[in-house]
This record gives C-alpha cells, sequence and structure tokens, in this order.
C-alpha cells in the first residue's frame, strides 16, 4: 500500500498515488505541489541548482 | 532524535523530487515524509518525545528512498549523496549506521520488517558532510541513474547509543541528487 503523507490517502499503486490531485491542489507530479509543502522553497532551490549547473559546465 | 529533512538538487532543473519511508510488515510505503525522526517504534514521522530510546539500546532501522515524481523535462537524475549533519546527543558514544557509502557498495538494501536490531549491510558510519561521490544507488549501482519517474534503492540508516546516552537531539538529513537537463 502506498501512503499520501499530506492528505492522508492510500494507493494501491504509485502511478495511483502520482495522480491523484492532493489537498494543495495538485498532484505529486507538480512543481505547484511541492512548492506547497515547502513555502516556495522548492521552486527558489532549483534556481540555485540551475546557476550551480551552469557554474560546473561553464 | 528529531531529524529534519532537506532535498538538494545540487544542479539541474525541475524535476519533482521527494523522499519515501516504508514501515510496517507489508512495506507501506509513505509518500514525502516530512522528517527523519528516530525512536523506539516503527513508524513514518515519528514522536520521539512519545517513543524515546533506552539508552543502550537501537533505534528502529529506517528504510528511505529518493523518490523522483516527475521528471520535469530533464533527462537523467543520479550521483545521489546522503549525509547528516548535528550531534547525535550527548552523555554517551553513539553511531548513526546506514548502508550508504562511496565504495564496495552492497547493492540494493532489500526491505525487511523495521527492526531495533542489527542489520545486514548497514554498518557504515553515516558521513556528516557532503560525500565526494555517490553513496546511495539507483538500481543497484553507485552510477545508476533514473531516466523517468522512479526511486533510489533503500537508504537504510539507525542510531545505536551506549549506557551513558542522555535524552534528545536534533540533526538535519541531507539528500542531494544531479540532475540533467
Amino acid at each position: 500500500m502506498e501512503v499520501c503523507s499530506v492528505c492522508s490517502g492510500e494507493f494501491a499503486t504509485e502511478a495511483e498515488y502520482l495522480d491523484h490531485v492532493c489537498t494543495t491542489g495538485f498532484t505529486p507530479k507538480d512543481v505547484e505541489h511541492q512548492d506547497a509543502l515547502t513555502g516556495g522553497r522548492f521552486s527558489l532551490q532549483a534556481v540555485e541548482a540551475q546557476k550551480r549547473g551552469a557554474e560546473r559546465v561553464g | 532524535m528529531f531529524t529534519e529533512i532537506k532535498i538538494h538538487a545540487y544542479n539541474g532543473n525541475v524535476a519533482t523530487v521527494e523522499i519515501d519511508e516504508a514501515n510496517g510488515a507489508g512495506e507501506t510505503l509513505t509518500h514525502s515524509i516530512t522528517n527523519s525522526n528516530m525512536g523506539s517504534t516503527d513508524a513514518v514521522n515519528l514522536d520521539p518525545v512519545a517513543y524515546p530510546l533506552t539508552p543502550n539500546t537501537r533505534t528502529y532501522i529506517k528504510y528511505q528512498k529518493i523518490h523522483v515524481t516527475a521528471m520535469g523535462g530533464s533527462s537523467k537524475i543520479d550521483n545521489l549523496k546522503v549525509w547528516r549533519t548535528g550531534g547525535l546527543g550527548t552523555g554517551g558514544t553513539h553511531a548513526h549506521l546506514t548502508n550508504a557509502r562511496t565504495a564496495t557498495y552492497g547493492g540494493a538494501l532489500v526491505y525487511a520488517t523495521p527492526t531495533q536490531s542489527a542489520v545486514t549491510g548497514v554498518d557504515q558510519t553515516m558521513p556528516t558532510s557532503v560525500p565526494a561521490t555517490a553513496n546511495l544507488g539507483i538500481g543497484g549501482s553507485l552510477t545508476g541513474s533514473l531516466t523517468a519517474t522512479g526511486s533510489s534503492d533503500y537508504l537504510g540508516h539507525q542510531i545505536t547509543t551506549d549506557a551513558s546516552a542522555t535524552a534528545g537531539s536534533t540533526s538535519i538529513m541531507s539528500y542531494q541528487y544531479d540532475e540533467t537537463a
């Protein structure tokens, strides 16, 4: 069994979990979902990670 | 022991990633955990005040994995690194043991009902700074990668204490990956 810690929904498969619309209003596949759970830090982190990546490849 | 979680995309794009934890005899997988608190029960997001550790015992082992829920246009996730920052508490000599290792990786850790006993292969000291190279595999290999939705190998980790242990500590578990556009 798979459980979403955000909405406590229970799912038989990973696919069902990934496709469910959570209480955030988004699915776990959506960046907006991660942002809702982290106060927007997920997207900010992605921006910083992209900068590091750009520096890495020159 | 209170343990917060940080997820780092070291370089990369917009893949969506979460940390999952498995518990119980049936391997119930809880997605997007919010902490990695360790204690004397097998439960996700446990309350360590309600389930403190008796000195000279081990915490229940945690089985966790990095789960890519969507690639977001990226082509590859790899180079997984996990580590802990912050002490394990005072009053004795403690160890934070894991299967994560940068050399002679033992392959994918097989899930078993979490226990307070020692677990075969979970015998390396958890790094306290970012490792130089990957220490958690994908598909049983440190050079493995994800090119679609999927998960890392299980990260197993457990804390041991001695008879002098005193209550309480707070630390941070970090989970880092590289993302290729």
